[in-house]
């Protein structure tokens, strides 16, 4: 990953601030308070919108008296549903009787979580298209975990359409195969007048046909071409309308490296329809797109349909230079390209725009604040790769399962860690984020200054422990809060990930448990591995994915990993972790379905029910079954 | 050369010392109680008391094997010599000073047992072996000082409790409480697969919360921690650190340095190395 390293802009220290670890010492002693928790006030009204007042301190409480599954508005609504749908269908079907046992899950407190940084004051979070009337600034406490649940989440599905029914396509290859093969000139008229035809047949229209089938535009709205360059005069000669300014989406230090990797290449990005992808998988995008675009290369320079050459142009458009989001996956996987459990972690950290935020540039101390980016790319790379691929697709189902990720982007639980990590390291070592040298010394030290600070927060507040009930949640959390604050100081994904290993050990000893199976195999030989120079084990970070060996059962964990690439890119100065293409690809907020600046905010809003996802059916469907029906076929009316 | 004894943890504080008390087989472990047999069939939920093993095979005597050098090396286990099916048993631990957690259990019965496959999770441990096999060392598990009534739960479903505060009897949660105290003692009123019990099956008194504190074989920041605050803000050479964090240390280094360049190896304070009589095999 060769990015300029310009992280003195970003130099947050001042000189002689004082860092007093003996106050530290005083508040562990004492174990009644925590130094980043009076700091961070959130975290004891979390305790107390989870718990309401109890003493955090005290290892004993009371079981067995919550009124079972009752005491969830969201599990007794669902029985309720149940109910009627037993009656309906004449199936049974959920019934929380069948719990445990015939013991109905709620003998202890059903906890509610806060999805994080929701209830803050966006200041870039202005509305958009696509998510009109939300009110920066709501706060959300309360969040019910059956919320979360991928399958109740919209936005969370959204995330995941929007990633795998994208298409990027290199168009410098047919404008040269035009001039060339074809004798047109390509000029910003012609790319104009192809955009708007790419646009008007992508979804819903034919344009060289004659008398054949559309699409309801109702249906398709979420479908659309733009494009993006890295050569300012291109650009400002290209309809506004089509083309993704970078000046203005991106900060100016972030800008000037993009459009320097990108020079004068223009891409085009295609979202089809979410309602086609839903259909289909992601390899539908490719086939689609190269379709439709041939047609609106036909139709905007005038060729002539079916002959060789042609032939030939359509072969370069689907296959020449098309930038897939993730490769295919094995044969047993099933899927192909563009799916979620091929998108390689980089390339995660790069879909994540929360870099070019105000709240990520200005976050730290005036520098770029990479703990930030490291929690909000860690927040998708959790919810796609462990609750949406690894346990929804590859599992089977999703219930339960979200309960292991979530520890992680509620509560602001990982932030507290994180923070405390790079405070002390950027005192310590007497420099910026992104300048502490990387050295397994150092890489080490930091790891223990944040997993001592994490394992006395588990053992000094029992109701936080309980929280995170999971050996595999405290172990995730512990790891990610290390990666984050390692990965942040030294600006290295490696040391990062591997300071994840060290954790192992800390941990383990510790308390003489980690979790999942899964720690024995690859997070406890995954420290040894990082440094191995083979391939199929010492492979940089942001290039591996799901399918990668050593990673295929890391349950939980990819999240994380996808977090400290994006953290430590950002901590060096970088614009982006892996490819600028895929980090401009996903920068056109103001289309896209699911805002990628924010994407807590966004899951936040989808537990709410506040998120409006596309790709909805209702305006075909029948009225008495809560559709629209626009257009009703006058055969229809008639017979009614 | 002085030569190489097993050490099988570190001596460095009480916690490590309980750890190594654990691990050392030639360390007879204090038996605390016993539990009828009726009672600790009926909480295991394999076998009803008098009912027979149920076998996969005929016995090894009547199976007639072939001739195998390995066959001679290792012995079959009892449970193996007849014929039983596999059984497995779940413990879990709690957090709050158990005498033994998922990890040490594993490394105990490896260094105390044959014949067994275990599996770490946080909050189970679960044991497989021939029927037999597995109710001796169920014994082990249950009868012995690596189990506290309250603190150690045989529970071979729904384990979720490790990690949750106590209730006001210090009893680990149990969604499906099979467990409850009659006065001081802790009785199993469900099996370990949570169904009722018809008689219940009292397994005796916990110790204080004290005395567990002393038995405990968890670091923890209210008992004795591992990685001390003074010691990681302001970061120690390996010397000063505890013995504990020395390994941790050490093991992560070893297995960067073994994949990186083996050279590596030897100029990480490893002269331990030659002590330890492992160059020649290297």
């Amino acid at each position: 990953m060769s990015q300029t390293r310009t992280s003195k802009e970003n130099t947050v220290v001042e000189e002689g601030r004082y860092w007093d670890p003996h106050a530290v010492k005083g508040h562990l002693e004492k174990g009644k308070t925590w130094e980043r928790m009076s700091i961070r006030d959130d975290c004891g009204n979390m305790f107390k919108s989870k718990f309401g007042d109890i003493d955090f301190t005290s290892k004993n409480t009371e079981y067995y008296k919550f009124n079972g599954v009752m005491q969830s508005k969201r599990k007794s609504e669902a029985w309720e549903i149940a109910k009627r749908i037993t009656r309906e269908r004449g199936i049974p079907n959920y019934n929380p009787d069948l719990h445990l046992h015939g013991v109905q899950m709620g003998q202890r407190m059903l906890q509610t979580y806060k999805i994080t940084g929701l209830e803050r004051e966006w200041a870039g979070a202005e509305d958009t298209p696509a998510h009109p009337g939300w009110v920066p600034g709501t706060g959300i406490y309360g969040i019910e975990m059956d919320d979360v649940n991928y399958e109740n989440n919209m936005a969370m599905q959204q995330s995941r359409d929007d990633i795998s029914r994208t298409s990027i396509n290199g168009m410098n290859i047919p404008h040269e195969t035009i001039e060339r093969r074809f004798g047109k000139e390509v000029t910003p008229e012609t790319i104009n007048t192809y955009m708007e035809m790419l646009n008007h047949n992508l979804g819903a229209g034919a344009l060289i046909q004659e008398h054949v089938t559309e699409t309801n535009p109702e249906l398709v709205k979420d479908c659309y071409a733009i494009m993006f360059t890295g050569d300012d005069d291109v650009a400002d000669a290209i309809d506004p309308r089509f083309i993704t300014n970078i000046d203005t989406h991106f900060p100016e230090y972030q800008a000037t490296q993009l459009k320097d990797q990108i020079k004068d290449k223009i891409y085009q990005v295609c979202r089809i329809p979410t309602m086609a992808l839903r259909t289909s998988d992601g390899g539908l995008a490719r086939a689609w797109v190269g379709q439709q675009a041939s047609l609106a290369f036909v139709g905007a320079y005038d060729i002539p349909a079916g002959d060789a050459v042609t032939s030939d142009f359509v072969f370069t458009i689907k296959h020449g230079d098309v930038v897939f989001t993730g490769t295919a996956l094995p044969y047993r996987r099933a899927q192909r390209v563009n799916s979620i459990g091929g998108v390689p972690y980089g390339y995660y950290a790069d879909i994540c725009q929360s870099s070019r935020t105000p709240e990520a540039i200005k976050g730290l101390d005036g520098g770029i604040d990479p703990v930030k980016v490291t929690v909000e790319a860690l927040t998708p790379g959790c919810v796609l790769t462990d609750q949406g691929w690894l346990h929804n697709y590859l599992a089977g189902g999703s219930s339960s399962w979200a309960s292991y990720v979530m520890s992680v982007y509620t509560d602001e639980i990982l932030e507290d860690p994180s923070y405390y990590g790079a405070d002390w390291g950027m005192h310590h070592y007497k420099c910026g984020v992104g300048e502490v040298p990387n050295t397994l010394k150092n890489g080490m030290e930091i790891a223990e200054v944040v997993g001592q600070h994490f394992l006395a927060s588990y053992d000094l507040y029992p109701a936080m422990c309980e929280t995170h009930f999971g050996g595999s949640q405290r172990f995730l959390l512990q790891c990610a809060a290390i990666g984050a604050a390692t990965g942040c100081l030294t600006g290295d994904t490696d040391l990062g990930q591997t300071m994840w290993m060290y954790n192992t050990h800390i941990q383990k000893e510790h308390c003489m448990r980690l979790g999942f199976y899964g720690h024995d195999m690859q997070d406890q030989m995954g420290c040894g591995h990082n440094s191995s120079y083979r391939s199929d084990q010492g492979s940089p970070y942001e290039l591996r994915n799901m399918n990668f060996p050593d990673q295929a059962m890391h349950v939980g964990h990819v999240g994380g990993y996808v977090g400290i690439c994006g953290g430590s890119a950002h901590a060096r100065g970088a614009a982006y972790s892996t490819n600028p293409v895929i980090k401009l690809a996903f920068a056109d907020h103001e289309h896209i379905q699911f805002d990628w600046r924010y994407p807590r905010r966004e899951y936040g809003r989808g537990a709410l029910h506040d998120f409006m996802p596309a790709g909805e059916r209702s305006v075909v469907c029948p009225p008495y079954a809560g559709g629209i029906t626009a257009n009703i076929p006058p055969m229809y009316e008639k017979k009614r | 050369m002085a030569k190489y004894e097993r050490q099988y943890y570190n001596k460095g504080d009480q916690i490590s010392r309980n750890r190594q008390r654990i691990l050392d087989p030639k360390t007879k472990l204090e038996k605390l109680r016993t539990i009828p047999d009726e009672g600790f069939l009926s909480i295991l939920g394999h076998r009803n008391f008098g009912e027979a093993y149920k076998a996969v095979h005929p016995p090894l005597s009547e199976l007639g094997e072939p001739d195998d050098p390995m066959r001679d090396l290792v012995p079959p286990t009892e449970g193996a010599k007849a014929g039983d099916k596999m059984d497995t048993l779940v413990m879990t631990d709690s957090v709050y000073d158990a005498p033994i957690a998922v990890y040490l259990r594993a490394w105990l019965l490896h260094n105390r047992a044959r014949g067994l496959d275990t599996g770490c999770y946080s909050g189970r441990n679960t044991v497989e072996m021939r029927a037999r096999d597995l109710e001796d060392i169920g014994r082990l598990l249950l009868e012995t000082e690596v189990c506290d009534v309250r603190r150690n739960h045989l529970r071979q479903m729904t384990c979720t409790g490790h990690s949750c505060r106590l209730d006001q009897d210090g009893l680990m949660f149990d969604a499906v409480r099979r467990t409850k105290m009659e006065g001081t003692d802790v009785v199993y009123v469900k099996s370990g697969f949570g169904i009722s019990l018809d008689k219940p099956v009292n397994i005796g008194k916990g110790v204080s919360d004290e005395e567990l504190k002393k038995r405990s074989s968890i670091y923890r920041y209210d008992n004795i921690p591992n990685l001390l605050l003074e010691d990681v803000i302001d970061p120690k050479p390996d010397e000063e650190v505890s013995e504990t964090t020395q390994w941790g240390r050490r093991i992560m280094r070893q297995r960067l340095y073994g994949n990186l360049n083996p050279e590596l190896i030897k100029n990480d304070a490893y002269e331990n190395l030659e002590q330890l009589e492992l160059k020649p095999r290297y």
